[in-house]
């Protein structure tokens, strides 16, 4: 199963695009996807907190619609779905 | 009802918008909530557009570490109330307006009634629980809100439009702990000039308003980017509706 992910702000520069297909298992959720973009200390401690829950700085949609509404790192992903992953902006 | 020197302020734009969009300006009132980096330009431009009335709300008083973004107050007025500063600064910029700040703790009052005879509403706020209030306050009297909100080196944007769009809690449903986040002030300009923009689009009908997404601008790149967003079913607040 194909799924999009689009990185803003910081996240382009830490994972090195602005968009990435990756094929994942069609029962992948996104611990599994996840799993796969934290492929280095760096990332992984950007992305992830310590106790590898999702960091709370950072805001993960899928299909426009946050990932703590569907389930988290449960989330089910689905084929053609588009993950966007951006920095949470709290401040004004 | 036009006196000539208030014409000659709108030179520049009447060509663009005609006497009828700048009426439709004068008519039209703007609640801005937050007096900060964002709220001081989004309220400047929309001053010198010509919004007929214009509320300020901000419990806040100047400090001088506020300067760096907060481009409307000056280093003596450290300690000054921000609502009144900045009307008062802005009624100076442009006189033919309505203008007014208050120093209300938005996360402390219910404003569903003080925001009802204002056609647009700004969220120029610098913290979420007081954007879920005047979130809630949107959807319960039926009026846009253009959220906007920064960090660092960047910003985001999205109008808000009861009905037709998702709201803030459907979009932000939990918050983290923020401490007092670093900026850089230019990111807060670009963005409160965004949210000044977003207004007048509203109030004259013209262009496309950013509903149902999120843009996101990475000053360090120069790139704005669209998050596409959508209404949750379940939201507590809107319930999708």
């Amino acid at each position: 199963m194909m799924v999009r992910v689009k990185f803003l702000a910081n996240f382009r520069d830490l994972f090195g695009a602005r968009v990435m297909d990756l094929d994942l298992s069609p029962d992948a959720r996104l611990r599994d996807l996840l799993g796969e973009l934290c492929n280095s200390p760096e990332r992984r401690a950007q992305i992830l907190t310590a106790a590898g829950e999702i960091h709370p700085q950072v805001v993960i949609m899928k299909d426009g619609t946050p990932a703590q509404s569907l389930g988290g790192l449960e989330m089910p992903l689905e084929e053609g779905a588009v993950i966007a992953i951006f920095p949470f902006l709290g401040g004004g | 009802m036009w006196d000539k020197l208030e014409l000659l302020h709108y030179e520049r734009q009447l060509g663009l918008i005609g006497r009828r969009g700048q009426s439709r300006l004068k008519r039209s009132g703007v609640f801005i909530a937050g007096a900060g980096g964002l709220g001081t330009a989004a309220a400047s431009y929309l001053a010198a557009a010509g919004i007929g009335r214009i509320l300020i709300v901000d419990r806040d008083k100047i400090q001088v570490n506020n300067l760096n973004r907060q481009v409307m107050y000056a280093e003596k007025d450290a300690g000054k109330l921000k609502a009144a500063s900045l009307a008062g600064r802005l009624s100076g910029l442009n006189p033919h307006l309505e203008l007014r700040g208050e120093a209300i703790d938005i996360s402390a009052s219910d404003i569903r009634d003080s925001v009802s005879t204002f056609d647009v509403l700004v969220d120029a706020l610098d913290n979420f629980p007081s954007r879920y209030v005047l979130n809630s306050a949107a959807l319960a009297q039926g009026i846009p809100l253009v959220h906007a909100s920064v960090r660092g080196f960047y910003g985001q944007v999205t109008t808000i439009v009861p009905g037709l769009t998702p709201c803030l809690k459907c979009l932000f449903p939990e918050i983290p702990k923020d401490d007092s986040p670093s900026v850089l002030g230019p990111v807060c300009g670009v963005i409160g000039c965004l949210q000044a923009m977003e207004v007048i689009k509203y109030l004259l009908g013209n262009g496309s308003l950013l509903m149902n997404k999120l843009l996101v601008f990475d000053s360090l790149k120069g790139s704005l980017d669209e998050v596409e967003i959508g209404r949750r079913a379940d939201c507590p607040e809107c319930g999708g509706r």
